[in-house]
């Protein structure tokens, strides 16, 4: 077992009806780094996420945290032990208020939770918005609640699923700075994340999926000249994103 | 919970205690039969209104409850033991029940408790050695508590019951409920488990339809399988939480009296204009008040952020 | 008699197949709401009953044979089901299961306790086309053979429209992709319409034949909705033909037990294959919903 790797993926398959969504990934995300994931859309990203995160319960293969096997765990076990994440799209508890949305993430139910809730929202300057309705957010407001969320248990690895997304400029800029101090304070970071300027601003170590297979992995200068990755991902999206971005 | 917010609790139940002494016998019934759709639509408020499972076939509890209380009765348990049995077993039938079926999800979960319901009411008719099937069980009235007690026992269920969802609202258990309702996945992943805390409410809310049967059983000295079984039941409980405000702790109070009242002056005329009102009030309801009555009153309103904060 | 001799076991398949049509015609119809909006339409018995008695009211004052009255029926069940969608039920598709189980529900109250205002709860019956044919041992009740065959006719026309025809593509579209059904310029909203039209008017079909096989009352729909439940769950919620499938064999399967056990356990059998068939597969036999 290597110490180093809070997270270790060991050839995991998933398939959905004869279609592989996942074909023997293996992967480690490092003890205090932040891991990128990049790939093309349908490339098996959020899918691993899921099977990582215990929602899929449907992958062979082995999924290890901090040297402890998972896969097969449920969701809520897993998270006990140290890993939280967010959704892809933003799943806050509509009906229940922004600080509900924060405590029913915190392991006990007393006075030290409810204020580590609120020391979180003053953070983000979302205070004052403790008693309303996660839905009367606006969705930049949802994606911060989630992560918030996922604060509350000081787990040792977040996995984010493009947590920027839909978020305007300015919130995205409290997201990243708080994932880098968070980082700096020692949590572990895996990152699913469309922006290449934020993948080689913030990971030290990046993953390209395709096809449900890792086709190339190292610093993000090492991955970005990789032919492979070129054919599969910058060739295939560059064109893409130039008409669906504006 | 602060005392302000338990105060209307405190003097409605105190009012509860001392009715018997200013109310005629056919009031005391009255009385009673609302207090049992408190009880009834409570528990029922607690699985579906909190957790947001519909349970369309609550009423296989009460069944359960019924005959339990009238059975145990018969063979020589004196009232109050044959009514601790008879949520005793609701909540032993329950447990497992909960365990199979909150594994369905949305309308699957619905329609099994539907079917459980026709289950139990099956079992009912055809067991006729032990439930004199669809003749039903007369209860010989020398061992039946007096309408007082009855009377009593049916005002404790409905203080429990509401104390229940009281405790229940203002806890851990309920937010991690509510968080169910909302999304479950999304609650699972932030550490709730899920599974634990559906068959904790299903069961608890099991328990008092139980024994609310087996007091029925008393106060009516009949059963039969159609009348304890009864589809017509799970929908005032559902209509009386849906009209006060589903998972509030006095939306199904409030809801029961009205559904009650209206009960009363027109069921004796027009048995079937009554129930038709229902599902006129019940599509009303759907449609135009989705949050129920309590929503409409004005300290609850919210007001929503009109700015949001850090947006340019 | 023995049980097992080959006449008699031809006898109840025979017999089963026969009832089971009906369930199937009504059951199609309410997977095809499911399908298509995502709503358990709770009321779906009741506007079977809707046909039989407007059905009976023909037969009783204008003396209009069941089978001629089928050319009213259908017309006004669709279109009571259209106005319906557009009225009511349309404002709770997509707001959750909750909301269009209660509103169906309250439907299927107002509808049942409508129908005891007018008609009481008496038992009516019409009693046309009766007798049965003997083909070689086995006795066809002619009643029943018509009611099957005109179910099953109809069952597979609506399949074969939802396939084939350009309206019943776009149909199947709303149901898989209502956004991107929208944006290719179907109208959804009268899609959902002319859906539930189409299943009131099943519906009302069957509860047409309902009158030729059995005698009715304004709550009989519960049985029936129940069994329909079961049926959709064997067939898989939202599959069209697999509620063809599955209402045969509850047929045949209640026939059998009624044969084998008591009648009266054969009620249960819809009830217990239910909750089997959600403990082994929570989400039904055929899972995934689809239209086809």
């Amino acid at each position: 077992m290597t110490a180093a790797a809070l997270l270790e993926v060991r050839d995991v398959h998933r398939d959905f009806g004869g279609v592989h969504a996942l074909s023997g990934v293996t992967l480690q995300v490092a003890r205090g780094r932040i891991t990128g994931m990049i790939g093309p859309n349908g490339s098996g990203k959020t899918t691993l996420f899921q099977v990582v995160s215990g929602i899929d319960r449907g992958a062979t293969g082995q999924v290890f945290l901090d040297g402890e096997p998972i896969l097969g765990l449920r969701p809520s076990q897993i998270y006990q032990r140290g890993l939280a994440r967010t959704f892809q799209l933003s799943r806050v508890f509509p009906q229940l208020t922004v600080l509900e949305n924060l405590m029913v993430a915190g392991h006990r139910h007393d006075r030290a939770v409810r204020e580590r809730a609120i020391g979180l929202l003053e953070k983000v300057g979302l205070r004052e918005y403790s008693a309303v309705a996660g839905s009367d957010l606006s969705y930049g407001q949802q994606r911060l609640v989630e992560f918030l969320r996922v604060l509350m248990s000081d787990p040792a690895l977040i996995l984010l699923d493009e947590p920027a997304a839909g978020v305007n400029p300015t919130l995205r800029n409290t997201l990243w700075d708080m994932v880098r101090h968070l980082n700096g304070q020692g949590t572990t970071f895996f990152v699913i994340e469309h922006d290449m300027g934020v993948i080689a601003d913030l990971c030290d170590d990046v993953y390209v999926l395709s096809e449900g297979q890792v086709i190339a992995h190292g610093d993000f200068e090492t991955v970005r000249g990789n032919d492979t990755v070129l054919a599969a991902y910058f060739g295939k999206t560059a064109a893409h994103r130039g008409t669906e971005n504006d | 919970m602060s005392l302000k917010s338990i105060a209307p609790g405190i003097v409605l139940a105190l009012l509860a205690v001392a009715a018997p002494a200013m109310a005629s016998d056919y009031q005391l019934l009255f009385l009673l039969q609302l207090l049992m759709m408190i009880a009834l639509a409570q528990s029922w408020n607690l699985i579906s209104g909190m957790t947001g499972y519909v349970s369309l076939g609550h009423t296989a509890f009460f069944g359960v409850g019924a005959y339990a209380g009238a059975l145990l009765l018969q063979w020589g348990f004196p009232w109050w033991l044959a009514i601790f049995k008879g949520a005793g077993i609701a909540l032993l039938v329950a447990a497992p029940l909960g365990v199979l079926t909150l594994r369905l999800r949305g309308p699957y979960f619905a329609i099994a408790m539907l079917g459980l319901n026709e289950i139990g009411r099956l079992v009912a008719t055809l067991w006729v050695d032990l439930t004199q099937g669809g003749d039903g069980i007369p209860l010989s009235p020398a061992r039946l508590p007096t309408l007082l007690q009855n009377y009593y026992t049916m005002l404790t269920l409905a203080v429990l019951a509401t104390s229940l969802i009281a405790w229940v609202r203002y806890n851990r258990l309920g937010l991690e409920l509510r968080a169910i309702r909302e999304d479950e996945e999304a609650a699972e992943m932030v550490g709730v488990n899920t599974t634990r805390n559906k068959v904790i409410a299903f069961a608890l809310s099991a328990v008092i339809p139980g024994a609310a049967g087996a007091v029925y059983a008393f106060y009516t000295s009949y059963i039969d399988p159609v009348s304890v079984f009864a589809p017509a039941l799970n929908i005032q409980m559902i209509v009386m939480v849906l009209l006060g405000g589903s998972g509030t702790v006095w939306g199904p109070v409030i809801g029961a009296v009205l559904v009650r009242t209206l009960h009363e002056l027109t069921w004796a005329q027009f048995p079937a204009l009554h129930l038709a009102l229902l599902g006129v009030l019940i599509v009303a309801i759907v449609l135009f008040l989705p949050k129920g009555i309590l929503s409409l009153a004005p300290w609850r309103r919210r007001v929503r952020p009109d700015r949001a904060p850090g947006s340019p | 008699m023995h049980l097992l001799e080959p006449v008699l076991l031809l006898q109840f398949l025979v017999s089963g197949l026969l009832a089971g049509a009906l369930y199937a015609l009504l059951a199609c119809g309410l997977n095809l709401v499911f399908g298509v909006m995502r709503v358990i339409n709770l009321a779906h018995a009741e506007l079977m009953l809707a046909g039989a008695f407007l059905t009976y009211v023909l037969y009783a004052w204008a003396g209009i044979h069941p089978l001629l009255a089928f050319f009213l029926v259908l017309p006004a069940l669709f279109g009571a089901g259209f106005y319906l969608q557009r009225l009511v039920v349309e404002r709770v598709v997509g707001k959750g299961e909750l909301q269009s189980l209660l509103l169906t529900y309250g439907l299927s109250i107002i509808l049942i306790n409508t129908g005891l205002l007018i008609f009481a709860s008496d038992f009516k019956a019409i009693p046309e086309l009766q007798g049965a044919l003997i083909v070689g041992d086995i006795a066809i009740s002619k009643p029943r053979t018509a009611a099957a065959l005109l179910a099953i006719a109809l069952t597979l026309g609506v399949y074969h429209f939802l396939k084939h025809a350009r309206l019943g593509k776009a149909i199947r579209a709303v149901a898989e992709h209502p956004d991107v059904a929208m944006l290719c310029g179907i109208d959804v909203v009268r899609m959902r319409m002319f859906t539930f039209g189409l299943a009131a008017a099943m519906a009302g079909a069957a509860g047409v034949m309902l009158t030729m096989i059995y005698s009715f009352s304004p709550e009989t729909g519960a049985d029936f909705i129940l069994k329909c439940f079961a049926i959709i769950i064997i067939g898989g919620m939202g599959n069209f033909i697999g509620a063809l499938y599955g209402g045969l064999l509850l047929g045949v399967a209640e026939i059998f037990v009624a044969g084998f056990v008591s009648s009266q356990w054969a009620e249960a059998v819809a009830y217990v294959l239910l909750i089997l068939i959600l403990l082994i597969r929570p989400t039904g036999l055929k899972g995934a919903a689809d239209v086809t």
